[in-house]
């Protein structure tokens, strides 16, 4: 039943509004007629009857409009005050030939439609707001709440007397609410040459903080998220930094069992190259006296090319290098 | 064809949609009520798609209206809407709209 | 191996301190939470080219008819008012909704939240309210939960502390028991009809306030003190002394603000300038006998006194004592001072000239509110200076000072406010020169102000004074959007202006016959749609727009002019147009050998009765070289007797024939 139903309106529908469209269209020739005839039925809604109507507004009001109002400003006017913050881009109130948009039809290329009733102006964010001047004006205005550097505090003071560095962020999302989880997460940095360790202590807070710690820059970098709140974390943070000092300091009975493999560098002094060079030499020559023979220019340099092929990355330099402190000990050394 | 983002730009402006965005559901569920909500209340009258542009907790509703109704009634209708979407969303809501005299004004061309 | 490199077993803590040197160069400078926002705010002034920023800014959004007390034709009312006050119904509206159906508001995502968006309960009998509740309702300056909220409070023996007893009782007798006035919506009252200046008696007796009052066990100073006030504030005179000499009696010491009212209600309590006057000093003396030193308040409190008392003749002379001993005490006066001391001494003669040193007192001063009567002070200041004195320096002075920092806040009213403009204007009319005039007109019309017909009026006549026509059609494109054409006799001073000569300026003289014509379309388009108002125009108005299209050399306009009133208005006599514009018409319509015209004017002279019209083509015939016969034949068609007679007097005295066809003369055109 429901779709003959709706079937029927539909015919009706235009039905009636063939008899609209007639009416208006041979009005005039059959006017003697109209006359003669019934009360129109009017079935269609008034508002779909196309020219049946004027605008309301021109209609009710005869309401002259004001022109827009850029034609009233004067050339010198403060452009700050006209356009003080962000604003949708408004034509009446902007003195210039805006034009937004693409226009491409079969005939060619158009130029863009202008300022008037065009909506692609009104979305895009407009920077009427921060023309240069303006700028220039709200940083005077906010120069008083700035406090000049002290002159005396230099870089280097910076790091002597304010060494911990805490970096957090702050988010601003465009919504009802100023939450945002990450805002949680922080970072603290410290150098590690401005902590005051022995070279255990270096050595050992060092392995403590594996990762955390930049051998390139000497920066210790420790980021805490584990607590809801920023304050908490850094208060965790730093926590964290004391006890890895304070772990740091100490030496565990367990530390004395430390191997060639778990040296963090190459002990030249306790390695096997030092024991095999004195027992070379202990049987070359029969006078020989250890503690002077470790303070001679050749055993350093031996001493430290060794180390080097150790520590460092191996390149021909090195090895170069090597080659030749062997050769002033082994051929230039007199004893 | 439309090339929104190329020759068009978005309807909705916000951090939502950005990378990371926060509330990005909720957001365009809003502006979806947004969007009934005029097309309800300003009923024929707005000639253009509804704008919606968030900063802060700022909603900014914006538009091109046809001027078939009394400036006494556009301006019962932007204080209602005002206000009312203010109590929906818990944000300011603002309206910033523009008049034509009839819908022709905004067609740029013809295919 | 054994690695040992350091000692563990000493430490020591190095504390960081920092160096003074470098503390010493910091200089902070205080800043609270929305300074730099106010900073920022202070580099926008005031746009002149705007409207407030309530208005959607859009040409036919922006209001453009004035504030007009009167109203009597269909348009009268002021848009600005309407679109405002439409603007908060629509608030109000979705504020009903939240009250209403607070079930559908619930969501909030709102972190933190804001109390604005949000439902705010209402108390009844049955809800179970504690301290908290009451803390919390009279933070908000809820008064009618408050009360509620208390009277359950009482019913159910909860314990209130006294201290939160006198907050509201302070809070109830600042609002007068009643609920306090919503800061959202406050449109209505700046759009008052009329300034409610109200000095009687709104006290609410045996109410909330008096019934907290009485039910205190102990009542302190302070509670004393806080019910004095609110009957102060609200003029509950008798009730106010009463109490203040249960004080006296019972040794409390009152306020400085207790004293203010006090005296304020002075008014009420006698009758006579110097009664009343007595009555102050003995308030004052005993004022000094508890050690409290006056305030601005009190001085204005004082001002207000005499300010209503100014029949007594000592009344200016004590307002100056007043504001010397101000001076003494090195008491800074508000505004208000200076508008109850205007008051007071302009209802005197000449006393109005104390506003040149009012005004050399304060230029340059930038005000912030003190007094609730501060707001008055420049409306009357400008009134006083419009009306009494005349003094346009005096009049750009008291501008300048509104126009300093943020003192044109000091308007409590739109009415108001259009007053002060009305008074400026004014004066800038009778005193100024066009252009001048015309400079201020451009920066506050139509934005800050849209001038009355009756400045409008007062422009013309300047425009007419320095003859500066040129002006005209701005003002009349103006007078058109402001929708004040047919508002008083706006239209006809128009068009007398432009009527009385004509001007050289040929493109001057294309444009007012624009404005001619579009006023003439105007009438004809009002009085033939039947559902508004016609407008009755007089026929002076239909001769001057003659005389402009004729001075403008637009004939066709001229003779449409005659053409519709010949069909419109055959026999109003009010329409009735002078002979001399007939006669005028006639020579035109020689001039373009216009002949229909012709003969429709004589016809129309011959109806109202002007038979010199007649009499004058004949005599200037030689003119226009027209033949005897035409002249004759024209004498008969028109066939009218008196024109028989002044024809026969003159030259041709042939009898005449019977009238012919009325088409003879277009005939003869051809």
């Amino acid at each position: 039943m429901r779709p003959k139903n709706l079937f029927l309106c539909l015919r009706f529908q235009t039905i009636s509004s063939r008899l609209f469209f007639e009416k208006r269209f041979y009005g005039i020739q059959k006017s003697s007629a109209d006359e003669e005839e019934f009360d129109k039925l009017n079935i269609m809604p008034r508002m779909f009857v196309k020219g049946d109507r004027e605008p309301l507004a021109k209609r009710e009001a005869l309401r002259p409009q004001l022109t827009p109002r850029y034609n009233r400003m004067p050339v010198d006017q403060d452009w700050n005050s006209v356009w003080p913050t962000a604003k949708m881009f408004n034509p009446s109130a902007v003195p210039l030939p805006v034009h937004m948009g693409k226009l491409k039809t079969v005939s060619g290329p158009k130029p863009p439609p202008g300022k008037f009733a065009n909506p692609e102006l009104m979305k895009v964010p407009n920077f009427l707001h921060l023309a240069p001047p303006a700028i220039k004006k709200h940083c005077d205005a906010i120069r008083k709440f700035c406090t000049p550097w002290p002159q005396a505090l230099t870089d280097e003071m910076c790091d002597k007397y304010f060494p911990l560095e805490v970096i957090t962020s702050d988010y601003c999302h465009a919504s009802p609410t100023i939450r945002e989880p990450k805002a949680r997460i922080i970072t603290i940095r410290i150098k590690l040459s401005s902590l005051d360790l022995d070279y255990h202590a270096k050595d050992k807070l060092k392995r403590i903080l594996q990762h955390r710690y930049d051998p390139k820059t000497d920066l210790i970098t420790i980021v805490a998220d584990k607590c809801p709140l920023k304050s908490q974390n850094i208060d965790y943070a730093k926590y964290l930094l004391t006890a890895c000092f304070f772990e740091a300091w100490k030496t565990e009975s367990w530390e004395s069992e430390k191997e060639q493999s778990d040296w963090e560098t190459f002990f030249w002094e306790k390695s096997p190259s030092k024991a095999s060079l004195i027992n070379y030499f202990k049987k070359t020559f029969q006078n020989f006296n250890e503690e002077n023979f470790l303070e001679k220019d050749t055993v350093k340099d031996y001493s430290k090319s060794v180390k080097n092929l150790f520590d460092k990355e191996e390149n021909d330099e090195l090895l170069e290098d090597y080659r030749k402190n062997v050769e002033k000990l082994l051929f230039d050394e007199r004893l | 064809m439309y090339k929104i983002g190329f020759t068009k730009t978005w309807n909705s402006w916000n951090t939502s949609n950005l990378l990371d965005g926060l509330r990005k559901s909720e957001t365009a569920v809003e502006d979806l009520f947004i969007r009934k909500f005029i097309s309800g209340t300003w009923h024929r009258l707005f000639a253009s798609e509804v704008i919606i542009k968030r900063r802060a907790n700022t909603i900014i509703i914006g538009g091109i209206v046809v001027r078939s109704i009394l400036p006494r009634k556009m301006y019962f209708l932007i204080g209602f809407t005002e206000e009312l979407l203010s109590y929906v969303l818990k944000c300011n809501v603002k309206m910033e709209i523009q008049t034509v005299e009839s819908k022709e004004e905004l067609i740029v061309k013809y295919v | 191996m054994i690695v040992n490199t350091g000692s563990v077993s000493t430490f020591t803590f190095v504390s960081f301190s920092i160096p003074k040197f470098i503390l010493s160069s910091f200089d902070y400078y205080y800043r609270g939470p929305t300074d730099i926002l106010k900073a920022l705010a202070s580099t926008v002034s005031r746009d002149f080219t705007a409207a407030h920023y309530k208005y959607m800014d859009d040409p036919f959004l922006l209001p453009s008819k004035s504030v007009d007390v009167v109203s009597f034709t269909l348009f009268a009312k002021s848009s600005f008012r309407a679109y405002a006050l439409s603007k908060e119904s629509g608030r109000k509206a979705a504020r009903y909704f939240l009250n209403t159906y607070p079930e559908l508001f619930f969501r909030d995502d709102a972190e933190p939240k804001v109390p604005a968006f949000c439902y705010r309960e209402l108390y009844d009998e049955n809800t179970d309210n504690t301290e908290d509740d009451l803390r919390d309702c009279i933070a908000n300056r809820d008064v009618p939960n408050c009360i509620i909220a208390y009277n359950n409070m009482e019913a159910k023996d909860v314990k209130i502390n006294p201290e939160l007893k006198q907050s509201l009782l302070e809070l109830v007798c600042f609002y007068n028991s009643k609920e306090a006035r919503d800061e959202e919506f406050l449109e209505e009252e700046w759009f008052q009809s009329k300034k409610e200046n109200i000095v009687r008696r709104t006290w609410q007796d045996g109410e909330f306030a008096e019934q907290l009052f009485d039910s205190l066990p102990k009542k302190d100073a302070r509670a004393y003190c806080t019910l004095i006030q609110g009957m102060g504030k609200y003029f509950q005179a008798g009730k106010a002394f009463k109490l203040y000499e249960e004080m006296k009696e019972l040794n409390y010491s009152p306020t400085v603000a207790v004293f203010n009212y006090l005296i304020e209600n002075v008014v009420f309590i006698q009758e006579s300038g110097e009664l009343r006057f007595e009555m102050i000093t003995k308030l004052l003396r005993d004022m000094s006998q508890y050690n409290l030193k006056p305030n601005v308040n009190t001085f204005n409190a004082i001002l207000f006194v005499l300010s209503r008392s100014t029949g007594w003749n000592k009344a200016s002379n004590i307002a100056l004592n007043t504001f010397a001993e101000m001076k003494l005490l090195n008491v800074q006066p508000s505004l208000a001072s200076y508008y109850y001391l205007l008051l007071v001494l302009s209802s005197k003669n000449n006393g109005s000239n104390i506003l040149y040193e009012i005004v050399r007192e304060i230029e340059g001063k930038s005000f912030a509110i003190k007094h609730p009567a501060d707001v008055n002070f420049f409306e009357y200041a400008m009134h006083v200076c419009c009306n009494f004195l005349s003094d346009v320096e005096l009049g750009y002075r008291i501008h300048n000072l509104l126009s300093t920092g943020q003192n044109h806040k000091f308007f409590s009213t739109a009415y108001s406010e259009a007053v002060y403009y009305r008074n400026f204007f004014s004066l800038l009319c009778l005193s100024e020169s066009t252009d001048t005039l015309m400079d201020v007109y451009n920066k506050y019309v139509p934005n800050i102000y849209i001038p009355e017909a009756k400045v409008m009026q007062q422009i013309l006549q300047n425009i007419e004074l320095y003859d500066t026509y040129h002006y005209i059609p701005q003002i009349f494109s103006d007078i058109t959007t402001f929708q004040l054409s047919f508002r008083g006799d706006l239209a006809d001073t128009v068009l007398t202006l432009i009527a009385k000569k004509k001007h050289q300026d040929e493109n001057l003289q294309k444009q007012f016959v624009a404005i001619a014509w579009s006023l003439f379309n105007t009438i004809v388009e009002r009085n033939s749609n039947v559902k508004i108002f016609p407008l009755h125009v007089k026929g002076e108005m239909y001769s001057k727009m003659i005389l402009i299209f004729l001075n403008g050399k637009d004939f066709e306009k001229a003779s449409a002019v005659l053409k519709y009133l010949v069909k419109e208005k055959p026999n109003d006599p009010a329409t009735f147009i002078e002979g001399q514009t007939l006669k005028l018409l006639c020579d035109a319509s020689l001039e373009n050998k216009m002949m229909n015209t012709l003969k429709q004017t004589i016809d129309y002279a011959s109806v109202i009765g002007c038979a010199d019209v007649i009499k004058h083509i004949i005599e200037n015939n030689e003119k226009y070289s027209l033949s005897e016969e035409f002249i004759e034949k024209f004498i008969q068609s028109s066939n009218l007797e008196a024109a028989k007679e002044d024809s026969s007097s003159s030259e041709s005295s042939e009898p005449s024939e019977t009238s012919e066809s009325p088409d003879e003369s277009s005939d003869e055109e051809k």
